[in-house]
């Protein structure tokens, strides 16, 4: 009780002696300022106009051609729910039956870390041989790349579940069900969630990039198409939804660590 | 309160429980630097309902025959048994295991953790937590069910643990050094809430312990221990009438069966 006390009194301290602007306006600061930059650079010549478009041009190219943006990026957003369904959802179960499954754990996961190890993009072209360029290979191609950190993230997670806890849960007279439902599942979590972020992270740069190289739709395929056409601005707009894509992505992750780690010790989760 | 009727046919012995009875079991483990025995030959009973101590030189293999009588582990050679059944897997009905601290799981509030075993064993929501809450309520936690472990002092997580073995409502309690991480004043409170609990719900009680006074204060029947390999030197009745009380403790008939204890010990350890 008094440790947790203790704590609460260092963080009442630490904000007490914080600076003078919080983290929250300097983050802004920051944001404004890249903004600035960018608005400013080609305007100035900084930088060519060919090689960065201002954010004023960007905003309004993209607004004045929103309806095929709008329909890529819904292509994207799409091929990417298949692809988290599939890199989170496999892997997940992958790596709980690696974790928890000594024979498979032994005979498999050397060979798991190792294949994480190779860049992916090289089967692409193999890949689009097999299911053709359209939005198959995307989603398949996404998934491949989240599965294998979520693999390695639930399965190290599972593997280092305290012993004490399947002991006493053994004791209880839990069978192997519920084992896993009930304590190696939770008490991965944080080591899951953070294969969620990876995994997913990976499985968005996956439907991009096989967007870019081969595809008929979606804003990789857009940013692709442009850039050839020297359409700075239109580029631009497709990396900035990109960004959004992948900002969406990781708040919801946000969400999810912050629900399910409401067990972890404060000391912990300030950290 | 009256046994919790969720159990079923199967179980063959009256309210009363079960004789425990350990038959000369010998226990080797097989480690890197050859094999190594830690128990040689132990045999002993204990009655149904009674509380007996376990005592002994760290590694004597005190913590390994309490695994064993959970179904933990098998011996080597030899066999234990509940009422005539051996015990070769954990038997939550028939055993259940009070374990150091941090056994708890810390993702569940303390009713959640108390409620766990019987959770497992399929019993309703309603009745499992007016069991949990009833259980929380003896050990004087009834203000904390909805906290989590973290936000629990060391003393009231045992309590927790407590509480929990209990509500698995087992004939046979098994308690492995429950209060060894904690303060002596929160150790000699706890053994006195322990015993008022056993009092009431009167199990049989084998309970591994360091302390000498504590399973002197506990216990009806003390088992010491040699050092390994792990032999019954002497079973020691305590000849002190219950309820037991603090002062207890000055009196010559306490200090003698302390003393006669520790010569035993003792002589084990200089062999």
């Amino acid at each position: 009780m008094s440790e947790h006390c203790v704590t609460e009194a260092e963080v009442a301290g630490r904000r007490r002696r914080g600076p003078l602007l919080g983290p929250v306006v300097l983050r802004l600061a920051c944001l404004g300022a890249i903004l600035l930059y960018w608005e400013l650079a080609p305007r100035m010549e900084w930088i060519s106009p060919v090689m960065l478009a201002p954010l004023s041009e960007t905003v309004t190219t993209g607004l004045a051609e929103i309806d095929v943006f709008a329909r890529n990026l819904a292509v994207t957003a799409g091929s990417l729910l298949i692809a988290l369904a599939l890199a989170l959802g496999g892997g997940g179960v992958a790596g709980l039956m690696l974790g928890s499954i000594r024979p498979l754990r032994v005979t498999l996961l050397p060979i798991m870390s190792s294949i994480y190890a190779v860049p992916l993009v090289i089967v692409y072209p193999v890949f689009t041989a097999w299911v053709g360029i359209g939005v198959e290979s995307k989603f398949l191609f996404g998934g491949l790349y989240g599965f294998f950190p979520m693999l390695l993230a639930t399965a190290a997670g599972v593997q280092t579940v305290d012993a004490r806890y399947l002991v006493a849960a053994r004791s209880m007279g839990a069978t192997r069900t519920q084992m896993i439902l009930h304590v190696m599942l939770p008490a991965s979590l944080p080591s899951i969630i953070s294969g969620v972020r990876i995994g997913s992270a990976m499985a968005a740069i996956g439907v991009v990039v096989a967007e870019m190289m081969a595809a008929t739709a979606g804003i990789g395929f857009l940013i692709t198409q442009n850039r050839t056409m020297f359409n700075t601005a239109e580029v631009y707009f497709g990396v900035f939804l990109v960004i959004v894509l992948a900002g969406t992505i990781d708040w919801a992750v946000s969400m999810l660590e912050r629900r399910a780690g409401a067990w972890y010790p404060q000391k912990v989760r300030t950290l | 309160m009256a046994r919790l009727s969720v159990v079923g046919a199967d179980r063959d012995t009256a309210s009363v429980g079960a004789d425990l009875r350990v038959e000369s079991v010998t226990h080797v483990f097989e480690t890197a630097g050859g094999s190594l025995m830690a128990l040689k030959d132990v045999s002993f009973a204990v009655e149904a309902g009674t509380f007996v101590g376990l005592v002994g030189p760290s590694g004597c293999g005190k913590s390994s025959l309490l695994l064993m009588m959970a179904g933990l582990l098998q011996p080597s050679e030899g066999q234990i048994a509940v009422g005539g059944n051996i015990i070769n897997e954990p038997k939550p009905e028939e055993i259940g295991v009070v374990f150091q601290e941090l056994s708890l799981l810390p993702w569940k509030t303390a009713r959640e953790n108390v409620e766990f075993p019987l959770y497992l064993r399929g019993v309703d929501r309603l009745m499992r937590e007016k069991a949990a809450l009833e259980m929380l309520d003896l050990v004087g936690l009834g203000d904390f069910a909805d906290r989590r472990p973290h936000e629990l002092s060391g003393g009231m997580k045992q309590r927790v643990a407590i509480a929990r073995g209990f509500c698995q409502d087992p004939e046979i309690l098994l308690m492995d050094e429950p209060f060894a991480a904690l303060d002596e004043q929160t150790r000699m409170t706890l053994g006195d809430e322990l015993l008022h609990i056993w009092d009431r719900h009167k199990k049989t009680v084998v309970f591994v312990t360091h302390s000498l006074t504590e399973a002197v204060y506990l216990c009806d029947k003390v088992i010491v221990m040699s050092a390994r390999p792990g032999r019954i030197l002497k079973e020691i009745n305590i000849a002190l009438p219950r309820p037991r009380t603090y002062e207890m403790m000055a009196t010559e008939t306490f200090g003698r069966l302390r003393a006669d204890i520790w010569s035993l010990i003792r002589g084990s350890d200089r062999k």
